[in-house]
């Protein structure tokens, strides 16, 4: 009972911090109808930024506001002058982007070597009941459910207004008076940001090197698409499957089996359900 | 349909495929002549590298270009035939073709199992579960652990130890480039065949070729396994060129690598991607960059091609991308 009680916390901490990092990709493919294949780099610059924190003395989860800025700055200039160029041709901006992936990880091997780094937890485990979780990934996923209950508000706000209908239809949008530019350009860097920040909280649980972005850049294309592509919530259940899924699996093997079962998971669901995942909007 | 017009149509069909040929002749000439008029070691190493990439890009055309299955993880087909080659010939002592020929059975057998997975997807679906595959391939690629004779483990990351073959680089280029130009002249065959006809055919319009007869899922199926082959093939030779079978030749890099390639020939057309990997591997080896450079180097190419040629790029993704037009947020 303890075993299923450690698994489901385990799971659902893992899988909201996950989400984190896969509801940036949705919203950026919601709304600016891009794939963004450098997500994985902003997730890499985040951990990285956490471990740098962790040099100068500071826990881990204090990365995740100098990743925020500098996912959010950083993700400004990529829209501005790599993806508003060449929006109008969705592959163009997806191959633009992978290959400003591919520079990004040069980049950190350049600043940070090619050998592993690590992310110490430097707070005390918790223990409630005999389940076991770290304060700080407590933390991390209570940030991310903030994050995801004030996207929740927002998507519902004045301006969360003005998103959706750049979403759904960017002439209208641009017809009503809303800065569809603009809107496009702050919801890219808050998707860097959210990714950022999602690569801070999770650097503890990752061997940090230049291309560990990867595996959370391939998860969370899945997710969205699993989820639905533009759905925000659809991207949290999906999340939560895949953080589950692989916390159950972690937890009788190794750690490396994890990510093989939350692929094999994906690939099940979508080939054998494909009903349940069609979003009527979507694919 | 007077006779005259008929005859009209008729010269030129001829003339297309005349012209078809003589640029299929020029296209196989340029690495024939390099792999068998340079004497250079490692300009021959280059060559033969060079058509190994081209080889398997060409065969990601197949399924992507003309077939209109955007597989983001054609590397499964590419590292599985390393590894067999690897294992059949380094630890089973088998000879070489054997070796070779079933890193191709290989290629097929996975290119089956990905079209069965994938045959009746959306595109966006099939992307992500052919990638979903490969990245499985290379998780278990990178846990593999192989024992060896005396005692000895093979694996993990440095991959495992396949003989070296041909048995210098002016063999490696010339088995290469004829490997290249047999693979070449069979996908362009194919994709000008009536079945490359219902391959299109169902890459543009799936119910409007079911009603014409077409079984879709078929055809795709076929073009998974085609397409398996050739990549298949293709990493079998590149694990005896480089006596080694690693996860890297099952990374996403190596997926992307046909992608990119695609994206910079153009695609569906076999020759162009085949074209772009041989010129592009042949440029990167060439100035002798490090890895990390190449890469870079690499990643710029993209960038800039995409943003210079944007139009062009587009035409390629409209298929893949189709579904994902009217995308909220909810």
């Amino acid at each position: 009972m303890e075993a299923v009680a450690q698994i489901l916390t385990s799971g659902i901490l893992f899988g909201a911090e996950y989400a984190l990092a896969a509801v940036g990709m949705t919203l950026i493919f919601g709304v600016n109808r891009v794939l963004n294949l450098t997500h994985g780099a902003f997730f890499a610059l985040g951990a990285y930024l956490a471990y740098e924190t962790t040099r100068a003395g500071f826990p881990a989860l204090a990365g995740a506001v100098p990743a925020t800025v500098a996912g959010f700055a950083l993700g400004l200039l990529v829209e501005r002058f790599f993806v508003r160029p060449v929006r109008d041709n969705m592959l163009t901006a997806t191959v633009v982007l992978l290959g400003l992936g591919i520079v990004a990880e040069e980049a950190f091997a350049l600043l940070w070597g090619t050998a592993d780094h690590s992310v110490p937890l430097s707070l005390p485990p918790l223990m409630i009941h005999r389940v076991v979780a770290s304060v700080e990934q407590v933390i991390d996923a209570g940030a991310a459910v903030v994050a995801f209950g004030a996207l929740g508000f927002f998507l519902r706000s004045r301006l969360g207004l003005a998103l959706r209908t750049t979403a759904a239809d960017p002439e209208i949008a641009a017809s009503s008076g809303i800065n569809v530019a603009v809107v496009r350009t702050m919801t890219f860097g808050a998707a860097c940001a959210a990714a950022a920040a999602a690569g801070a909280f999770l650097s503890p649980l990752f061997v940090l090197n230049p291309t560990m972005g990867r595996p959370p850049l391939v998860l969370s294309l899945a997710i969205m698409i699993v989820g639905g592509p533009g759905s925000v919530w659809g991207t949290l259940a999906a999340s939560l499957a895949v953080g589950l899924a692989s916390t159950i699996v972690a937890y009788f093997q190794t750690a490396a089996w994890s990510y093989l079962a939350a692929l094999v998971l994906i690939i099940g669901m979508i080939t054998w359900r494909p009903s349940l995942i069609w979003n009527e909007r979507g694919p | 349909m007077t006779a005259w017009h008929a005859s009209l149509r008729g010269a030129g069909v001829r003339r297309h495929q005349i012209t078809a040929a003589a640029t299929l002749l020029v296209w196989c000439l340029i690495p024939a002549s390099l792999a068998f008029a340079i004497t250079d070691r490692f300009a021959d190493s280059v060559f033969a590298l060079a058509a190994v990439q081209a080889l398997y890009a060409a065969s990601w055309d197949l399924l992507g270009g003309v077939s209109g299955q955007l597989s983001l993880g054609h590397a499964l087909h590419f590292g599985c035939g390393a590894y067999l080659t690897a294992i059949l010939a380094g630890l089973l002592r088998l000879p070489p073709v054997p070796a070779l020929a079933a890193a191709a059975a290989g290629g097929v057998l996975l290119g089956a199992l990905q079209g069965m997975l994938t045959r009746h997807l959306r595109p966006a679906f099939l992307a992500v579960v052919t990638l979903a595959l490969a990245e499985c391939g290379h998780e278990l690629g990178g846990m593999l652990q192989v024992p060896w004779p005396g005692g000895l483990v093979f694996g993990g990351e440095g991959g495992i130890p396949s003989p070296l073959f041909p048995a210098n680089e002016f063999g490696a280029a010339r088995l290469a480039a004829v490997v290249l130009i047999a693979g070449v002249i069979g996908f362009v065959w194919v994709a000008r065949s009536n079945l490359g006809l219902a391959m299109r055919t169902a890459s543009a319009d799936p119910q409007a070729a079911a009603i014409s007869g077409i079984d879709v899922g078929r055809v795709r199926l076929i073009a998974f396994v085609l397409s398996g082959a050739g990549a298949g093939f293709a990493g079998g030779l590149i694990a005896g060129f480089a006596g080694r079978a690693s996860p890297s030749m099952l990374s996403l890099d190596t997926s992307l690598f046909a992608l990119a390639a695609a994206v910079l020939g153009r695609s569906g057309t076999i020759l162009g991607p085949a074209a772009a990997a041989y010129i592009l591997t042949a440029a990167l080896q060439w100035v002798e960059l490090s890895d990390p450079l190449r890469l870079t180097l690499y990643g710029v190419i993209l960038a800039a091609a995409g943003l210079a040629a944007p139009e062009r790029t587009a035409r390629f993704g409209t298929f893949l991308f189709r579904p994902f037009r009217h995308a909220g947020l909810g």
